[in-house]
């Protein structure tokens, strides 16, 4: 996906990414158990979008509008300045913001040229509407991720106060 | 240290202004290019709002979309066919009828004047020129009635030819829409791609249950006046509670113009009498009670809340401008307008680029 104008990007078709993206998304713990047919109609309401090195993708504090999967490229996580992770093809990012139009907790930067496609609260809520079982099994699988890291910090906050 | 010229434009209310008014500018230029055709899109944008969860409701039934569109836009053209094949000779029948009826309208109305002359000097002692009035009356009716039936006879002609193109758009909308929508948000830069998808959700949330409070209100308005009409024995009862129904939309204006369309029938009656018109104007004023007390307090206003003045202009000028079409759809661009620009502020100024970045 290499960066083109406005009016290349209005008519361009979408499905040269979709097959990645759908194949990422299977491998994604967050669509386990999701049939492949559902996952390529989600796909295909998702907004890709390319990111140049060093380019804000998402700020601290801001409120999101859904999660990120990256399709190739780099992105850093920070809070404050200070690194935590870095992220890769495959990865996805600022799930919290599928369910709830909540400040994002941390900011993510790209590193080097980064396809990256958006899933939308929107999209998901869409999606609900119209094959509520599968949306279900996603949202089933999110809160199973969010309850994890919730123990992880709760076992680190604990780990650090036994210190 | 920015400059203060860079800190003014920055800041979330210029960037707002200057978004919305880029916006307006953009929407001028689309409406003067698609002026011939805007009424058809409207029609046509209500029709795929209407239809649309229909469609999703059976691609919920693991239908692809394209044959979802292609049932439902073959039932509701064959609908609308038969609709306007069974419809069509009796309304035209019934205009006919009211067309005779109008030549008589100054010997009904003179009629009228000398019973209520007869009866008020009987019972009261009084009296007044029954000639006088009646010519007073009839002159003040026709200037209104030109006005009015100019104005919805523009109204009608513009239905008539959009009704060819409709089912056309509609299908494309219904087949095509979302995708359009999210390749014309692909357009937006990078920064503010998530503000752009989060205003657009949240306006159109607002519009959507605007327009839903509109079309219960006209729908629960138009019903009431069409059972009274029919329960005062009043002739052509449907349409002239469609009409009241429809002329309650306009803000102010609609309550005195409302009132019109019925008093004129029972006039242009067989047997006009007092009775019939107060019975008319009864059933005018209890809907417009109902309006007032509960459909617009619960449903209209909680999506609407526009200052009475703003409403006023606004509706006196798209009146001006646009004639009956702008009185309908005024407070709906305006209240559009007021929700967008709100929207672009409340998203710059929480989640905008940072003021000392």
């Amino acid at each position: 996906m290499k960066s083109e104008s406005i009016w290349l990007r209005l008519f361009r078709p979408k499905v040269e990414w979709v097959e990645d993206a759908c194949s990422l998304c299977e491998d994604n713990p967050l669509f386990e158990k999701v049939k492949r047919k559902s996952i390529r109609w989600l796909v295909t309401r998702m907004h890709p979008r390319t990111y140049s090195a060093g380019e804000p993708i998402v700020d601290m504090g801001n409120a999101g509008a859904g999660a990120v999967l990256i399709l190739s490229g780099e992105v850093a996580v920070r809070i404050k300045d200070v690194e935590i992770e870095r992220m890769h093809r495959g990865d996805l990012f600022g799930e919290v913001a599928l369910v709830a139009d909540l400040p994002r907790t941390a900011e993510v930067m790209a590193t080097e040229d980064c396809e990256l496609v958006f899933f939308l609260r929107s999209d998901l809520q869409e999606w609900l509407a119209i094959m509520p079982k599968e949306a279900a099994r996603l949202l089933q699988n999110l809160s199973k991720l969010l309850a994890q890291r919730l123990m992880e910090k709760n076992k680190m906050i604990s780990e650090q106060s036994d210190q | 240290m920015r400059s203060v010229a860079t800190e003014l434009i920055m800041h979330p209310a210029s960037l707002a202004a200057i978004v919305f008014a880029l916006g307006l500018v953009f929407a001028a230029v689309v409406l003067s290019v698609v002026s011939p055709i805007v009424f058809t899109l409207i029609l046509s944008t209500m029709f795929y709002a209407a239809l649309s969860p229909t469609v999703d409701n059976l691609e919920r039934r693991d239908m692809n979309k394209p044959t979802a569109v292609a049932i439902v836009m073959v039932v509701v053209v064959l609908l609308m066919l038969g609709l306007t094949a069974l419809l069509y000779p009796a309304i035209s029948q019934q205009f006919e009828h009211f067309s005779a009826r109008a030549g008589q309208l100054d010997d009904r109305i003179l009629g009228l004047c000398v019973q209520l002359d007869a009866w008020s000097r009987a019972h009261l002692g009084t009296g007044f020129d029954p000639q006088k009035t009646a010519f007073n009356m009839v002159h003040d009716l026709s200037a209104r009635a030109d006005a009015m039936s100019t104005a919805v006879r523009s109204y009608f002609n513009e239905v008539a030819f959009s009704l060819l193109l409709v089912p056309l758009v509609t299908f494309f909308l219904l087949k095509d829409y979302r995708m359009l929508r999210s390749q014309m948000m692909q357009a937006l830069p990078n920064r503010y791609f998530e503000l752009g998808w989060m205003v657009y959700n949240v306006a159109t949330g607002q519009l959507q249950n605007y327009a839903r409070g509109i079309f219960i209100q006209a729908l629960s308005m138009s019903l009431i006046c069409t059972v009274g009409f029919w329960l005062a024995d009043i002739e052509y009862a449907p349409v002239l509670g469609l009409l009241v129904g429809l002329l309650n939309l306009i803000p102010f204006f609609g309550i005195s113009l409302a009132k019109i369309p019925p008093v004129l029938v029972v006039l242009l009656s067989d047997q006009p009498d007092i009775m019939s018109i107060v019975l008319a104007l009864g059933v005018v004023f209890a809907a417009q009670l109902v309006d007032n007390v509960y459909l617009t307090p619960n449903v209209v206003a909680k999506s609407a809340s526009l200052h009475p003045l703003t409403v006023m202009i606004g509706v006196m000028l798209a009146g001006f401008y646009y004639g009956f079409i702008g009185l309908i759809l005024a407070v709906p661009v305006i209240f559009s307008m007021k929700v967008i620009y709100l929207e672009l502020l409340r998203g710059f100024r929480h989640f905008g680029p940072k003021q000392n970045r």
